[in-house]
């Protein structure tokens, strides 16, 4: 028996799991019933295994899409080429959408990637940090000249994805419906938002006008700003009550944890 | 008869699961405490947390990790153990535990229970990095006994050899997993009462009963099934040695209604009482 460090066993056995190596037979004994190979198995098969349900527990659309042996042929081959580096499981699907988005089998596949992209939005939205969401009366206690700089803060649920494919649409047939839709290709993206209220994942689409306020009002741009761009879609006279309109929704949802507004001169 | 060194005897619990939280929450049990599996709420919101915060304000809670690598020779993940420390100044947790394993090296997670080598460079290397874990977090911890297929030939000493020089030097506390005692003894061919016989009671502050697979040859731990009479007869011989210890149950997989654990449960609490009381009835007389 070869002496080795305990640096050396755990390299050799982890080399082995993760098909670096292609035995380890010289890390344990055996008896009669149960033979070396048999008792490395167990590991390497469980490795895999306990991967591929986390991938399964993030994706369940993408897999009942899939199907189960090309979800699992998905899910080996992303195991190898990303193995984890987390200490929770939460995170190991992380760079799934991302995967299929580079690997040549799959980039094509528009809505494949968009389905990913949209399950793993919602994963994030739905452990993403507690807030203190802003309330109506908050708004209503603005003074009326405060309003033209006021800027907002949103809650970390919040996320904005764009889909060429109609992927929420087919995720909620699958998960809700057990059914299978056909993908639709748009000629434009449609942005989706996604966020949590009362503690559960929701959803909805935006139209083009909304889309562009809420991404404003998260790249910083105050109410004068928005109102300015929303020009674009709605007769100049219209347009503060109609960003006064998004307000009031987003804060009804639980979209807005903080109004910002510039001291008085 | 809980050792000086030990915190309170918990009573008999469950393994928190988000199959229970509603009915955890709303309904009242015969459940002393749970214990929660810490990696699951080191998260920073969401529903996990807001029933956590919930069933902590009902039950005693102790934390259980599954990613502490104590045994790895990779260094001792700081993120991790602040992320561990923040949850526990939320949680105040009875206790905290982990498992004698190490889950990767080279930065992978395996995110298995990887058992060590018990040899005298593996021993060294645990008690040193068991001592930098207590001296962060405050407090002493549980390291709980693995389910292992592998025996390693580099091993110079036994599991229970080991487990007991590890709790000792590095003055940590033990989980012992009855269970695991069942399916290694099945796996390695060894008298799982000379592992009981060797553990020392004053270290022993938790016991985890669970129920696993057997193929014949050999056993898997899956922790999907109930747990059989073996176990049960393992679990009273740790009575008759060590007294009160706060017993759970931990179901993982094919998670059954909670009137189903519970009625496990009980039966813990049966044979505990039983051997108990048989205990006392033999001094007295």
């Amino acid at each position: 028996m070869s002496h080795k460090t305990l640096a050396e066993l755990q390299s050799d056995l982890q080399d082995f799991l993760l098909d670096k190596k292609r035995d380890a037979d010289d890390l344990t004994l055996e008896t009669p019933a149960f033979s070396k190979e048999a008792r490395l198995h167990i590991y390497h098969e469980a490795y895999r295994l306990r991967l591929i349900d986390a991938l399964s527990n993030d994706y369940p659309a993408l897999k009942l899409f899939l199907g189960e042996d090309i979800f699992t042929n998905l899910a080996n081959e992303f195991i190898s080429a990303h193995p984890s580096h987390h200490p929770s499981l939460r995170w190991f699907g992380e760079k799934l959408p991302e995967f299929l988005k580079s690997n040549t089998d799959w980039h094509e596949q528009l809505h494949i990637v968009e389905l990913a992209e949209f399950e793993w939005a919602q994963a994030m939205t739905f452990d993403a940090a507690d807030e203190i969401v802003s309330t109506l009366d908050h708004i209503r206690a603005l003074p009326p000249e405060s309003w033209m700089t006021m800027k907002l803060v949103f809650h970390p649920s919040l996320q904005l994805l764009n889909c060429v494919i109609n992927a929420p649409l087919q995720w909620q047939a699958l998960i809700k419906d057990g059914i299978t839709i056909e993908p639709v290709i748009a000629t434009e993206f449609q942005t989706w938002l996604i966020w949590r209220e009362n503690l559960q994942v929701v959803y909805r689409p935006l139209d083009a006008a909304e889309a562009w306020a809420l991404n404003a009002f998260i790249t910083d741009h105050n109410f004068s700003n928005v109102c300015g761009g929303l020009c674009e879609w709605f007769a100049e006279e219209k347009v503060p009550l109609q960003t006064a309109q998004y307000l009031q929704q987003w804060l009804k949802s639980e979209l807005i944890i903080g109004i910002i507004t510039e001291p008085s001169a | 008869m809980t050792p000086n060194n030990l915190q309170p005897h918990l009573g008999f619990g469950l393994g928190l699961r988000s199959e229970h939280y509603l009915d955890l929450i709303e309904n009242r049990h015969p459940i002393d405490w749970l214990e929660i599996l810490s990696e699951n709420y080191m998260i920073a919101g969401g529903k996990p947390l807001y029933y956590l915060d919930r069933i902590c304000e009902r039950y005693p809670v102790v934390m259980h990790g599954v990613s502490l690598s104590i045994g790895s020779v990779d260094s001792l993940n700081e993120n991790y153990l602040k992320d561990l420390k923040k949850l526990a100044q939320r949680v105040k947790p009875k206790w905290i535990s982990d498992h004698l394993c190490w889950t990767g090296t080279q930065g992978i997670n395996l995110h298995d229970l990887m058992p060590l080598p018990y040899t005298e460079e593996a021993l060294t290397h645990l008690v040193t990095r068991i001592r930098q874990v207590q001296d962060f977090l405050g407090q002493r911890v549980l390291l709980e006994n693995v389910s292992s297929y592998l025996t390693y030939q580099h091993s110079t000493i036994s599991e229970w050899e080991f487990l007991r020089a590890v709790a000792q030097e590095a003055d940590c506390l033990i989980l012992l997993d009855i269970n695991n005692i069942h399916v290694s003894a099945h796996n390695h061919d060894f008298d799982p009462l000379i592992y009981l016989e060797a553990m020392p009671a004053d270290r022993i502050q938790q016991i985890h009963l669970a129920g696993h697979l057997n193929k014949g040859d050999y056993s898997i731990d899956t922790h999907d099934h109930e747990i059989i009479d073996s176990v049960w007869d393992l679990y009273a011989e740790s009575v008759r040695r060590f007294g009160h210890i706060s017993t759970m149950i931990e179901r993982d997989d094919d998670i059954p209604p909670l009137t189903t654990l519970l009625t496990e449960l009980q039966k813990a609490r049966t044979i505990s009482a039983g051997v108990l009381t048989q205990h006392q009835t033999a001094i007295s007389a």
